[in-house]
């Protein structure tokens, strides 16, 4: 028998002599780790060698020590988070590196005397994990420190709810039994253990109510503010008169359950950005041309009159003039419109436009603070509904709700003032203890997060839970067109007898030579293909490309240009969806490649169910009117469609629709960005939704757009199950109230109701919702 | 009668205790990544780095 001895080379596990790996996954692994791909990356980043962008990326910087934290949407599989972990292995510069897998986030310390910034983040480049780069990481300290005070707030509540609930049930059910030094003991430990809670636990609901009550209005925390108040006192002077052994099990059941009601309430998804404004589209520096070469500067200190060296694929970060003699600019950032623009010397250009084919020199205009965009985004941002992610509905009923329990209490005082004066207070307190809308508190947020988790399943991730709310009150949809309702990537088909390898080759050859955006998506759509030297190469803007590869003549554009260069027996020009390059080989005509832009599957349908829900729908698209009759053909229910709009023009389009009712816009790129924002909810569609999206209240996959009636229409059901949860909710209090108001609340009896109207309500609740999602299919 | 007090001492302290392990664990952070720790379990344990031990069990942020 032979045993084998070889060990794989990355893991050290015993594999087949012959092999050097184990499996698949080392060898990659250990490529990756051992530089198998060389890579370089030029001078990219060189402007994270600036000090300023470096200490605005870098969350801690010391002497030996620096730490940044980058989402890196890369991140997917446990090899990522095992690669990532490892980067010491890497560079000895790194000290140590985390991964959040949920936030997608990559924590890394390194000691910046060994390991500059730049190559740090070169690293994370190289082996496939590109950072996402964003200034100012504050933020996101004070998010996590909010979360861990909800989590203390929430385990003292429990803590205390456990105990005080064991030492307060001798009392009620064997009160005879009860010696009254042990009745003293564990009145007193129910005491202590509460006070905890209402100085740390419930403080939120207190403050709630002062800056609702300062601010003259009166949200769901006052009548909760008013229970606790109640409960609280009461107990204090049922112990202190001797009358009783006090409601604290109530009183720490209900603030538990409030916090477990407002934790599902702030649920996010961490993974997922919903704050970019345009800026974090642009690059942090740019390269700048000084007497001594290219510098890169940071895009805030950009100033009139700098002169900006841009590559091909770059965007101009600020509005420009054009030094170079001409330039291809493609402006689908901003406008949307897919066809790049020739511009010559001397043309304004528009921060966001991204140059295309040779790099161009450009001289700032206006600092990137005031450039079109950036004004744009501050005057909607002053200007668009008020974002919160407090629940209006509950909020809306409180006063109502309020003014009864009070009118109430104050009735009931009055009427006992006068027949039993001693008891008066005591079923005022009653009175505001049962009224407490603790069940009330637990019915939207437990639907609503029911309906985001079933959105989540399907695709679609709201940022808050009154995203929901929102969505259920929407007259009107819009949407936008490239991205949104086509599919982002766009299909280049061929239309003719199938091309022949050479054939290929060439073609693929001379079309290379172009920076055209046809000629790009043909070349992607032909790969693979072999690359053959090309002579005479030439290219006329708009019109076509032809070259000579290995004798044979390549000619590829437009109609008019293969007939202008000799080329005979074209195909009768059909009715094109899209862009065409009509091609020929060696003077003879093969046929036609088609790029066209499909609608996404399924749109058909979904606007079909949206008209017939009796929703307007409209389109608000930046691109030219090219395609306007074959969408009018496949989507006739769209009403209003508007081409060739810019920014301001879309935003202004929802403005003014709002006026007729809550509107949905649907967007997908930095030129919707100001409508989604305007809108009453702006869904970014993504087809990754870790990856860039404007900001916006709610992302949804592209594959999952199809479903947005039923999203709809689960967002209108759970208003109802709200509803009814609070009905609920209510013949409890009424239930509570009846003994309330007699005089005969009990401690037992509260404590009873309290938790049990809860529970019944969160279950009414998250079971009804989830019932209805899978009745709607989701 | 005076054995349930202690008794009923015992249970207190005890769970404090817990309470005390729940504060510590929230402290730590480990509330904030619930996904991560599952899959590093399953990854091989490294050779022994003894003078990094001290500052992996710092929290990063």
């Amino acid at each position: 028998m032979e045993i084998s001895t070889a060990v794989c080379t990355h893991c050290g596990a015993p594999c087949p002599p012959a092999e050097h790996f184990c499996c698949a996954g080392c060898r990659a692994v250990y490529g990756v780790l051992h530089d198998a791909t060389p890579y370089d990356p030029g001078d990219t980043y060189a402007f994270l060698d600036l000090p300023d962008v470096a200490d605005r990326l870098l969350k801690f910087r010391g002497d030996h020590l620096a730490t940044f934290v980058f989402r890196v949407p890369a991140i997917h599989c446990s090899s990522c988070v095992y690669l990532l972990e490892r980067l010491s292995q890497l560079d000895a510069g790194f000290v140590e590196s985390r991964v959040d897998f949920g936030r997608k986030e990559v924590s890394v310390r390194f000691d910046p005397e060994r390991l500059s910034l730049r190559k740090a983040v070169e690293w994370l480049v190289r082996i496939g994990y590109t950072p996402q780069l964003e200034l100012d990481p504050k933020a996101d300290a004070r998010r996590s420190g909010e979360a861990r005070d909800r989590w203390i707030k929430l385990g003292l509540a429990g803590f205390a709810f456990g105990n005080v609930m064991l030492f307060s049930l001798p009392e009620y059910f064997a009160p005879e039994l009860l010696d009254p030094f042990l009745k003293k003991v564990f009145t007193t430990l129910n005491l202590v253990l509460s006070l905890p809670v209402l100085f740390i636990s419930a403080s939120e609901f207190l403050s709630g109510a002062w800056t609702a009550l300062r601010h003259r209005t009166v949200t769901l925390d006052v009548p909760i503010a008013l229970g606790i108040l109640a409960l609280y006192g009461q107990s204090l002077s049922d112990i202190l008169t001797g009358g009783g052994p006090g409601y604290f099990d109530s009183f720490t059941g209900l603030i538990f359950f409030l916090l477990i009601g407002r934790t599902m309430q702030g649920k996010t998804y961490e993974a997922l950005s919903f704050d970019r404004s345009h800026t974090s589209y642009f690059p942090l520096a740019a390269n700048v041309l000084g007497p001594e070469g290219a510098h890169p500067v940071p895009l805030g200190e950009l100033a009139p009159g700098d002169r900006l060296f841009v590559r091909h694929g770059e965007l101009i970060p600020c509005d420009a003039e054009l030094e170079s003699e001409s330039a291809q600019l493609d402006y689908q950032f901003v406008t949307g419109e897919s066809t790049p623009v020739d511009v010559a010397r001397g043309a304004r250009l528009f921060a966001g436009g991204r140059v295309a084919g040779a790099a161009a020199t450009v001289v700032v205009r206006q600092a990137a603070s005031q450039s079109y965009l950036t004004e744009l985004w501050n005057r909607v941002n002053g200007s668009g509904p008020a974002r919160s992610s407090r629940l209006r509905l509950p909020d809306a009923l409180s006063p109502w709700f309020t003014g009864l329990v009070v009118v109430l209490a104050t009735g009931a005082g009055l009427w006992w003032a006068q027949h039993d004066a001693g008891k008066a207070l005591y079923v005022v307190s009653s009175i505001l203890i049962v009224a407490c809308p603790c069940a009330l508190a637990m019915a939207a947020p437990f639907t609503f997060g029911a309906v985001r988790r079933r959105y989540a399943r399907h695709g679609f991730y709201t940022r808050h839970a009154s995203v929901v709310e929102d969505l259920a009150n929407v007259r009107t949809v819009m949407f936008d067109k490239t991205g949104t309702l086509t599919e982002s990537r766009t299909d280049a088909l061929f239309l003719g007898a199938p091309l022949t390898q050479p054939e290929t080759s060439a073609l693929g050859s001379v079309l290379m030579q172009s920076v055209h955006p046809l000629s790009r998506r043909v070349v992607e759509a032909m790969r693979p293909f072999e690359t053959l030297p090309v002579a005479d190469f030439r290219e006329e803007k708009g019109h076509g490309v032809m070259g000579t590869v290995a004798g044979n003549r390549v000619v590829a554009g437009s109609a008019a240009w293969l007939t202008r260069n000799g080329i005979p027996d074209l195909l009768p020009g059909t009715e094109s969806a899209g862009s065409q390059v009509l091609v020929a080989v060696g003077g003879r005509y093969l046929g036609v490649w088609e790029i066209r832009q499909d609608v996404r599957p399924g749109l058909s349908a979904m606007m079909r169910k949206l008209a017939r829900a009796g929703y307007r729908l409209a389109l608000t698209s930046g691109d030219s009117p090219r395609q306007r009759e074959r969408l009018k053909a496949a989507l006739p229910e769209l009403g209003d469609m508007r081409f060739g709009q810019t920014p301001a023009e879309k935003w202004a389009w929802v403005e003014a629709e709002r006026g007729r009712g809550a509107v949905c816009m649907v967007g997908d790129g930095l030129n919707d960005a100001a409508a989604l924002r305007g809108a009453d909810v702006g869904i970014a569609v993504a087809d990754d939704v870790h990856a860039f999206t404007p900001a916006s209240d709610a992302i949804v996959d592209g594959a999952a757009l199809a479903r947005l009636p039923a999203f709809l229409r689960l967002a209108r059901g759970s208003v109802a199950i709200t509803a009814a949860a609070y009905v609920l909710s209510v013949a409890y209090n009424v239930v509570g109230l009846s003994f309330a108001v007699r005089g005969e609340l009990t401690p037992l009896v509260s404590a009873i109701l309290m938790p049990v109207s809860s529970i019944t309500v969160i279950a009414f609740a998250t079971g009804t919702t989830t019932l209805l999602a899978k009745w709607r299919g989701l | 009668m005076g054995v349930i007090v202690i008794l009923i001492g015992c249970s207190l302290l005890v769970a404090m205790g817990f309470f005390a392990a729940f504060l510590w664990a929230v402290r730590q952070g480990q509330f904030e990544d619930a996904s991560t720790p599952a899959i590093r379990m399953l990854f091989e344990p490294e050779k022994p780095e003894p003078d990094t031990h001290a500052d992996r069990n710092l929290p990063l942020r």
